[in-house]
């Protein structure tokens, strides 16, 4: 199978799975449904943006428009999911000082892994090239990185439960993207050449679209597991 | 011997929360109905605890499984 058609497929599962969990919560009515949902424009999205990119090259509206909605939907939807515990009302359960920390760390690495991407907006800002749907995907991919660190310390505080598993998928799909991002200085680093590079950033999407599908099916099976009272006696 | 509820109550919340969040939470919740200690609680207390911990559930779990942990609490708990 072809790179192409692996990509499309993997966006395509992921918008499925994203779209059966949001189903499940009745989509836009609760918050986890929300999430999901967002989930599910940001993958389809993705899909189009794709397969625009081989077909119509040129379309330069259509394929802005596309990549910055699906960064939009994307921080939305890791958002979302990263103050779940908030939403809640149970967020005050994780340290508020571990939490900085950790967000701040994680903002660094998120900063350090697209600083080459950022330094080169900065420099189209400057000289008036800059494009909205790059920058806002550069800065998308900050606040993605550094919601790994809510989502890994909600991982850390669930263990033990179904939800634990959702969150971990989430914060292993974000290092998927951050796979993706980082692809030109991995592949450097290996001497590749054009062809790594591709694989490298085909092998990106897939662990974050596959995480997120796994996310997604896990957070579908959790809730029909409990609709169906299985849990009763776990 | 009837489980105590505080162990019923937990034994539910931790399928989906794990037995760390599902603890502090109880704990939490034990303390807004009155109740200091939760080994303390008692089916009087039930009705005014699910009360607290339904609209944490709706978003942890969504409505519907949220809805079957708390019936599944108020049918070993009455």
């Amino acid at each position: 199978m072809s790179l192409f058609l692996l990509r499309i497929f993997l966006y395509a599962l992921a918008a499925v799975a994203a779209g059966t969990a949001a189903a499940k919560f009745a989509w836009w009515h609760e918050h986890l449904g929300r999430a999901w949902a967002l989930f599910s424009l940001e993958f389809l999205l993705l899909l189009v943006n794709y397969v625009l990119r081989r077909a119509a090259p040129d379309a330069a509206l259509a394929l802005n428009a596309t990549l910055i909605a699906a960064n939009l939907a994307q921080i939305a939807a890791y958002w979302l999911m990263a103050r779940v515990l908030d939403a809640a009302g149970i967020g005050y359960l994780m340290s508020m000082a571990k939490r900085v920390i950790l967000t701040a760390a994680a903002l660094a690495v998120a900063i350090a892994l697209c600083h080459a991407s950022l330094l080169a907006q900065w420099q189209a800002l400057r000289s008036g090239t800059l494009q909205s749907g790059a920058l806002i995907s550069v800065l998308a991919d900050v606040v993605t990185f550094t919601l790994v660190a809510p989502l890994a310390m909600s991982t850390l505080a669930l263990r033990g439960g179904r939800l634990s598993w959702i969150f971990g998928f989430l914060a292993v799909s974000v290092v998927g993207w951050m796979i993706n991002t980082g692809a030109t200085s991995i592949a450097g680093a290996f001497g590749g050449g054009a062809d790594a590079l591709r694989l490298i950033r085909t092998a990106g999407v897939a662990v974050a679209t596959t995480f997120n599908a796994a996310a997604a099916a896990t957070q579908s099976f959790a809730a029909h597991r409990a609709m169906k009272g299985a849990g009763a006696d776990a | 011997m009837p489980e105590p509820i505080a162990e019923t109550v937990l034994s539910k919340l931790s399928v989906h929360l794990g037995p760390h969040v599902a603890k502090m939470t109880l704990r939490s919740f034990a303390k807004k109905v009155g109740v200091p200690d939760q080994a303390q609680l008692t089916a009087a207390h039930v009705p005014r605890l699910i009360e607290d911990i339904r609209p944490m559930l709706n978003v942890m779990i969504g409505k519907g499984p949220s809805e079957s942990v708390v019936a599944d609490i108020e049918r070993l708990t009455g």
